[in-house]
């Protein structure tokens, strides 16, 4: 059996669980001599030493072909042999039995089905989550449908709302915006006779509710965020007005002397 | 009490205190007993190599065993007084 560096290992054990400081290593490196010193002296006038919660050691003598013959022997604390036994298992309990493979195969059972019911209970809140989903989704298209067929007879007569079935794409100065579930397409046009922060404003008329409809040319040095506070009172709403003006690529990026068109409830 | 005996020694020769002396013979214990475990065998020197054996069952109802065993070395035997 190879001799272990218990010294080395072992003030490493006593440093680490703050048993020696730094300070005491030297003491540490003695300790095994010192202990062996103890043991040996000790049973050299008695039968017994006690090695801690470790076991004892224990001379003995028995007759052996008629002659006394004397030997020294290690019993073991009860709770180390238990710790010790606990870590070691043979190889036969370890081999696979049919009564091993038999207890696998219900506990598997037993997890399947335990997982079967769980999926059963989660499909079952789903399926209601689902089937108010596609009812919520059926009613907003249909309101989405009526809200289209009472715009299309405007579309001709305002030209500034019109319906996705009849919106030209092509066009450069249609834009879309999708506002509270509604998609509603947006006419939007450069005007000629607005100067660099100028803005006109009309009101028109969408769903019964009364709009201003501001067309505003973009000065140097303005942003969504300023034009934003001034036109919807909120600058957090900067979304709202790149949501309308599709053109705009990178809301950080606006040109001066671009059209902006501008949505505002008329609440007077 | 032996167990006191080899405290003393250490409190002695190391000039430490009758609590730490305890402490540190404790921890020496515990120190071996882990490294046992984890190894499987350890050696002290000048007393000996501990180790673990595991033994075969004898039949199929019996189970196999792990036991500690120790082998004391020559010289501890000898420096006891027991037969080489």
């Amino acid at each position: 059996m190879a001799a272990k560096n218990l010294n080395h290992k072992f003030i490493e054990y006593l440093y680490k669980n703050k048993i020696i400081s730094k300070d005491n290593i030297k003491k540490g490196k003695d300790l095994e001599s010192l202990v062996t010193k103890g043991i040996i002296e000790s049973l050299k006038k008695e039968n017994e030493h006690p090695l801690s919660n470790f076991g004892v050691f224990r001379k003995t003598s028995a007759y052996v072909s008629g002659r006394n013959v004397k030997n020294v022997e290690f019993i073991p604390n009860e709770a180390l042999q238990k710790s010790i036994t606990g870590r070691y298992v043979s190889k036969k309990e370890g081999q696979f039995s049919i009564k091993k493979i038999l207890k696998m195969i219900f506990v598997i059972l037993g997890i399947l089905s335990a997982l079967f019911i769980l999926f059963g209970i989660l499909f079952t809140f789903c399926r209601n989550d689902i089937k108010s989903f596609i009812d919520n989704q059926k009613s907003k298209n249909e309101m989405r449908k009526q809200y289209n067929n009472d715009l299309s007879g405007d579309a001709d007569t305002t030209n500034d709302i019109v319906t996705k079935e009849n919106i030209d794409m092509e066009d450069e100065n249609v834009y879309a915006t999708k506002e509270e579930d509604l998609v509603i397409k947006i006419r939007g046009d450069k005007d000629p006779e607005l100067k660099e922060g100028e803005y006109k404003e009309e009101l028109i008329e969408y769903n019964g509710k009364i709009y201003k409809k501001f067309k505003y040319t973009i000065k140097k040095g303005d942003t969504l965020w300023d034009i934003s506070a001034k036109f919807l009172d909120d600058a957090f709403r900067w979304p709202f007005l790149h949501n309308i003006n599709k053109y705009i690529i990178d809301p950080d990026v606006i040109e001066p002397g671009d059209p902006l068109t501008i949505y505002v409830e008329n609440k007077s | 009490m032996s167990l006191s005996k080899s405290i003393a020694i250490l409190i002695e020769e190391l000039q430490i205190n009758e609590k730490s002396g305890a402490k540190l013979y404790d921890s020496f214990w515990k120190y071996i007993a882990k490294t046992l475990a984890e190894d499987g065998s350890v050696e002290i020197n000048g007393i000996g190599v501990f180790s673990i054996v595991k033994t075969e069952p004898k039949d199929d109802k019996s189970k196999a065993e792990s036991k500690i065993i120790f082998t004391p070395s020559a010289a501890f035997k000898s420096e006891i007084g027991v037969e080489i």
